[in-house]
């Protein structure tokens, strides 16, 4: 009989405790033991995230974006051939360089939370860490940090907090550019820089390629330097495949 | 059932939805159940955490905070409740 001198219910939180002990303890094997396990079991899920997005976003169908994007694909390759043999004529640019992998994007902004992408390439297909990544177009997006036999996760450059050294405008004016996160990057100049909106954002690569353009100029007439607020000329948001190739 | 249903959204967010959404989903779970705030910022950090992209764990950070949001809010809706 329960009377009100029965004893406290027993505490109720260990259990709790232990669940999350038990999932901490299943994640940190999945991760560091079988990295490549935990992306396994998110491939089914991420490729029916990207289908569904693909259907809510593109309403006239899958299949005409896909025929549009082969078209592209294949725009694509013209350009760059043209590219190359125009690359070559320069003498101040490196000769392009049109091998590394190809690897489609599982997972990008927004559902990955770090200015991060997750890619379908990985030790088997020969990337390494430190890999740079290039976006279609040439335009280097980022870097590989962790890789898994099949999957690499690749950290952008305009992760929030980021530094990456570039330039701005027809002058090569020397900036550091600082992720801002969700593809986009900051930057100051000094204010008699004469940088304008609309100025063309380099970072290195095959040469000076460009990779954005100066949204807005914030100055202040106190301050000696003006702040540039850059927007990227690749959408992370909407990267359906990249490069990976060596460092350089 | 619908605490079971908002919790394995929270659970399946990470993998489908865009990150606010996983918040606000682990928000709602974490009011339910508080370890799933923790949880989910782990198989966020799991999942997408890269040494190059952050120097914190923001996923398990914010999961902690949701998990203590949702024991403060728990204990004082049982106060609440207790006092009257």
């Amino acid at each position: 009989m329960k009377t009100s001198f029965s004893r406290r219910p027993k505490f109720k939180g260990g259990l709790a405790v232990g669940a999350i002990g038990f999932f901490v303890l299943l994640l940190l094997i999945l991760r560091f033991v079988f990295p490549g396990a935990l992306a396994a079991l998110g491939d089914p899920l991420w490729r029916m995230g990207s289908a569904a997005t693909a259907t809510l976003a593109f309403p006239e169908g899958a299949a005409a974006v896909m025929q549009e994007r082969d078209t592209l694909r294949i725009e694509n390759e013209v350009l760059l051939r043209e590219n190359e043999m125009l690359a070559a004529r320069l003498a101040d640019v490196a000769p392009f360089d049109a091998s590394g992998v190809l690897a489609g994007v599982l997972a990008r902004p927004p559902l990955a939370p770090y200015d991060v992408l997750v890619v379908g390439a990985g030790t088997k297909e020969g990337v390494t860490e430190g890999s740079l990544v290039y976006a279609p177009g040439e335009i280097p997006i980022g870097t590989v940090g962790n890789i898994s036999q099949s999957r690499s996760r690749v950290a952008l450059y305009s992760a929030s907090g980021r530094t990456t050294e570039g330039w701005v405008g027809e002058e090569r004016i020397p900036i550091t550019l600082e992720g801002q996160g969700g593809g986009l990057w900051s930057a100051t100049v000094a204010s008699d820089a004469g940088v304008v909106e609309g100025a063309v954002v380099y970072l290195p690569g095959p040469g000076a390629v460009p990779v954005g353009t100066v949204a807005r100029v914030k100055t202040s007439a106190s301050a000696p330097h003006a702040t540039l607020s850059i927007r990227p000329s690749v959408n992370p948001f909407m990267l359906t495949w990249v490069r990976i190739a060596d460092p350089l | 059932m619908i605490r079971i249903i908002l919790i394995a959204a929270a659970f399946l967010s990470p993998f489908l939805f865009p990150y606010p959404a996983t918040l606000i989903l682990a928000l709602v779970a974490s009011l339910l159940l508080p370890p799933v705030g923790i949880m989910i910022g782990l198989l966020v950090d799991a999942l997408y955490y890269t040494s190059g992209a952050s120097w914190l764990p923001v996923g398990i950070l914010t999961g902690a905070v949701l998990t203590l949001l949702g024991i403060l809010v728990r204990r004082f809706v049982k106060t609440r409740i207790i006092g009257s």
